[in-house]
């Protein structure tokens, strides 16, 4: 276990590395900055010059690069080149945001999925499965933000129920989590259920029931533990899609995340601030995949790498 | 061949699919002749005017018109060629680009395999439209560019299947004979590996298909995808999102054809992943299957 934990640390710290090149390589590419900042103001070329030494923009790419991997340790990305803060801080301030409305969404998406997947699975001609496969087929092809601009019309402007946007109270977090948990629900309902059929058809299960135990006993102890542990992998790997989702969903409801922030920061082109939220959202996904799969080796002890 | 055309026809959901599929490729293909107006045609007077069978309504705008004036179905249907354009594009490079790259990737191992690995771990690591952003940022935003996103995003997909199939298949008695008399390299991958990862290649393919659409109206929704004068169905919802409590239609039909477009398209997928894989066939379908071998029979048909 050990070994692996060490090897599997030792990848994601190299994946890591390879993200901070690629964002710094096409920063580089994105073109001088401070041209950018400044272009339309009528500077002379000794302003550019010395914003250029104000923002350590006038030593070599590798250079930069070095020094902004050593930031990145420290926890300094440089300063957004619109709002003139600390870009780390102004990421760090949202990443809350993110996660909450990330996790209220996984949170709903399991509560839908885990019973209909089972149902599903155990009745197989019954009416929630069919209801749930119906569902899920509708629930992967609508796409998030206009999921969540027919709620806003329906649940807001019509019924009143909810308010359109912002972030604070519990009411706020309804329809945002709604709206981006409806396709990972789709997802994992749909993957439980394939799942769980074809752990429902060993022989193990067949020898529970043959002990005489009820069907709760068989369902809920003996297979659904075998039909999780694909399920598991698609919770990690639903995280990424969420906070891809979240970009959407946060410009929508206008949720203070990490996604609205990047959004505006390439209003603005203020490539620091882009580059501190795609590195910092980078390591966190890293993070949910490294505890993912080490939950899974913990969960099924034949996997050993 | 009946077979599979019956077999079309009572799998309901791959015939919707295939409905669907068709009719929206139709209106792309015909858009200019059969569009009822110049999709960008303002008529600032009939702005914001609803659908024809609500009050107000008017017969030559059958699903309204948006904030300019402009005929909301002309401009779906000039839409749809923006979408279709976008998302055959970057599904055909990026599925060309991935599958060479998992070729040689599986094929050869070692060094190469392990930094293309590597490099596909890496891109994973960033969400999607996050990376897309930071491209946009880079690039801007434009219809060539668009599609350059989704294929920065697209092609890992296919590397990674095609890699662990050129992985198992390297090691087949068939290639290791190829191998033996003296075959080059880029023979036996092209002559006796590349076709037998095809058909799972052709599956995703149908799946990605739907994703880029989804990404390219996302893109366009959030103002980094494809710019006006070119239509896209994501841009027209977010039009639309600005006039919601005075006019919904605005923004409910491009959703609506997004929607169901992707949803024919699923369909599609499915079916044709249940006719090129027998595994994942239901066990009495299986047993059922008149041909000796569905793969080949189905990829005379695709």
């Amino acid at each position: 276990m050990t070994r692996y934990l060490l090897r599997r640390l030792g990848q994601s710290a190299l994946v890591l590395i390879l993200v901070t090149m690629a964002v710094f390589g096409l920063l580089q590419v994105a073109g001088d900055p401070v041209v950018i900042m400044l272009s339309g103001t009528g500077a002379s070329e000794e302003q550019l010059q010395s914003l250029r030494r104000e923002l350590g923009l006038d030593a070599p790419a590798p250079v930069r690069y070095l020094r902004f991997l050593g930031g990145l340790l420290r926890g300094d990305l440089g300063k957004s080149l619109r709002f003139n803060q600390d870009a780390m801080g102004l990421v760090l301030e949202r990443l809350p945001a993110t996660l909450l409305i990330t996790v209220a969404a996984l949170g709903f998406a399991l509560a839908g999925a885990i019973p209909v997947g089972i149902l599903s699975a155990v009745r197989p001609r019954g009416a929630i499965s069919y209801a749930g496969r119906v569902l899920a087929t509708i629930g992967q092809a609508t796409p998030v933000f206009w999921l969540g601009i027919m709620m806003v019309l329906l649940f807001s402007v019509q019924l009143r129920w909810f308010p359109a946007g912002g972030y604070g109270t519990p009411a706020h977090l309804v329809l945002p989590a709604v709206a981006l948990g409806l396709y990972p629900m789709a997802r994992i309902s749909r993957l439980l259920r394939s799942s769980l059929l074809e752990v429902l058809s060993q022989d193990y299960v067949r020898t529970a029931w043959a002990k005489g135990l009820h069907e709760r006993g068989v369902v809920l102890r003996h297979a659904l533990k075998n039909a999780a542990l694909p399920v598991v992998t698609v919770i990690g790997l639903s995280f990424g899609a969420l906070l891809g989702g979240a970009v959407v969903t946060e410009t929508i409801f206008a949720w203070p995340g990490v996604g609205l922030l990047s959004v505006q920061a390439i209003y603005n082109r203020d490539a620091n601030l882009v580059q501190a939220a795609v590195v910092l959202v980078a390591v966190a996904f890293t993070i949910v995949n490294l505890l993912v799969d080490v939950l899974y080796a913990w969960l099924d002890p034949r996997i050993r790498y | 061949m009946p077979g599979w055309i019956r077999a079309f026809v009572t799998d309901t959901g791959g015939l919707v699919g295939l409905v669907i599929v068709a009719g929206v490729l139709l209106a792309a293909a015909l858009a200019p002749w059969i569009a009822p107006a110049d999709p960008n045609r303002q008529e600032l007077r009939a702005r914001l005017t609803p659908p024809s069978w609500s009050s107000g309504g008017q017969a030559r705008f059958v699903l309204g018109t948006d904030h300019l004036g402009r005929d909301l179905l002309s401009r779906l249907m000039h839409g749809a060629r923006t979408t279709l354009v976008v998302a055959v594009a970057a599904v055909a490079i990026a599925g060309v680009f991935g599958t060479a790259m998992g070729l040689v990737s599986g094929y050869y191992g070692g060094v190469i395999d392990d930094v293309l690995g590597r490099l596909m771990d890496a891109q994973l690591a960033i969400p999607y439209l996050l990376l897309a952003i930071a491209v946009v940022l880079v690039l801007g935003a434009s219809l060539p560019n668009t599609i350059a996103v989704l294929v920065i995003g697209g092609w890992v997909v296919y590397a990674r299947l095609v890699r662990a199939q050129a992985l198992s298949l390297r090691d087949r008695e068939y290639v290791q004979a190829a191998h033996a008399i003296g075959a080059a390299d880029a023979v036996i991958l092209r002559r006796h590996v590349l076709p037998n990862t095809l058909n799972p290649v052709i599956v995703i393919a149908t799946i990605e298909m739907a994703n880029m659409m989804l990404f390219e109206s996302s893109l366009s929704f959030l103002g980094l995808g494809v710019r006006p004068p070119a239509i896209s169905w994501g841009s027209m919802l977010s039009d639309g999102r600005e006039y919601l409590t005075a006019a919904w239609w605005v923004a409910t039909f491009p959703g609506l054809a997004i929607t169901i477009t992707i949803l024919g398209i699923n369909q599609l997928g499915d079916w044709l992943r249940d006719r090129l894989d027998p595994r994942t066939l239901p066990r009495s379908e299986r047993r059922g299957s008149r041909s000796p071998s569905p793969r080949i029979e189905a990829t005379k048909t695709s």
